[in-house]
């Protein structure tokens, strides 16, 4: 997955995905949770990062771009149901 | 002082360079290292303290960081593949600038090209004002070219390929 985010570069979290990226060799599970209010849905996975990167380009906010390759195997769905 | 809290402009980047026509770069420990190390090449502008660099002059600052490199492992009779990241190397720049013939940056730059074995640091800062956050890089230049297109300015355009491993990230 490729990802882009407004780069805060105080965000403890944008700071832990390029630590991750430096490094190249930590997994980490991932979840994305899509919910309805009520409900929730979870896809979980393990995966490592690479490619960080900025994208200043002038005329809009600073981007923060990289992207989560999944280990093979490692994801699974799960609810709240 | 502490890193920007907030949400960048995109121009608030600037490009820094070592001065001298044959400079020692930063070892890659101390790429990361802001006081005494990157702060000599970033200037008071950035909230550096500049005794050893020089702003270059450019239109924009390209996207900065590592390029993506992975490998993917098959095995037969596996439910699914797995691909994971590899060694990458920061990725290349390639930069547009107003072509000032008298400019000492660009000139050092020019220089840097037709040699082409030239390590430098170079540092690029955002800088919200106050805080500074630094992404630092050796690199050799590269692709030295003008664009004198009649109907605008004449431009340099150059491309500076960083040396693989050697950048680190550091803050006010």
């Amino acid at each position: 997955m490729t990802i882009t985010a407004a780069w805060n570069p105080s965000d403890s979290n944008l700071l832990q995905v390029r630590a991750d990226a430096y490094s190249g060799v930590i997994d980490r599970t991932y979840v994305i949770s899509a919910t309805d209010g009520t409900n929730i849905v979870y896809y979980a996975f393990n995966g490592r990062v690479g490619q960080f990167h900025i994208d200043s380009a002038p005329g809009a906010e600073a981007k923060c771009v990289f992207t989560i390759h999944p280990r093979g195997n490692q994801y699974g769905w799960s609810n709240n149901a | 002082m502490t890193a920007p809290n907030k949400v960048l402009a995109g121009f608030q980047a600037s490009l820094w360079m070592q001065t001298t026509a044959t400079p020692t770069p930063l070892t890659t420990a101390n790429l990361a290292v802001w006081s005494g190390q990157v702060a000599t090449i970033v200037g008071t502008a950035a909230n550096g303290t500049g005794a050893s660099g020089m702003l270059v002059p450019v239109e924009a600052i390209p996207a900065f960081g590592q390029d993506d490199a992975s490998a993917n492992f098959m095995v037969a009779g596996s439910r699914q593949s797995d691909i994971i990241p590899t060694q990458s190397k920061p990725t290349s720049l390639t930069i547009t600038a107003a072509w000032n013939p008298s400019d000492t940056a660009l000139l050092q730059i020019r220089a840097d090209a037709y040699s082409g074995v030239t390590d430098r640091t170079y540092v690029v800062a955002a800088a919200d004002g106050s805080n500074t956050i630094a992404y630092a890089f050796n690199g050799r230049v590269g692709q030295f070219h003008i664009d004198s297109a009649p109907g605008a300015e004449a431009k340099c355009v150059f491309t500076i390929h960083p040396r693989g491993n050697q950048y680190g990230w550091s803050n006010t």
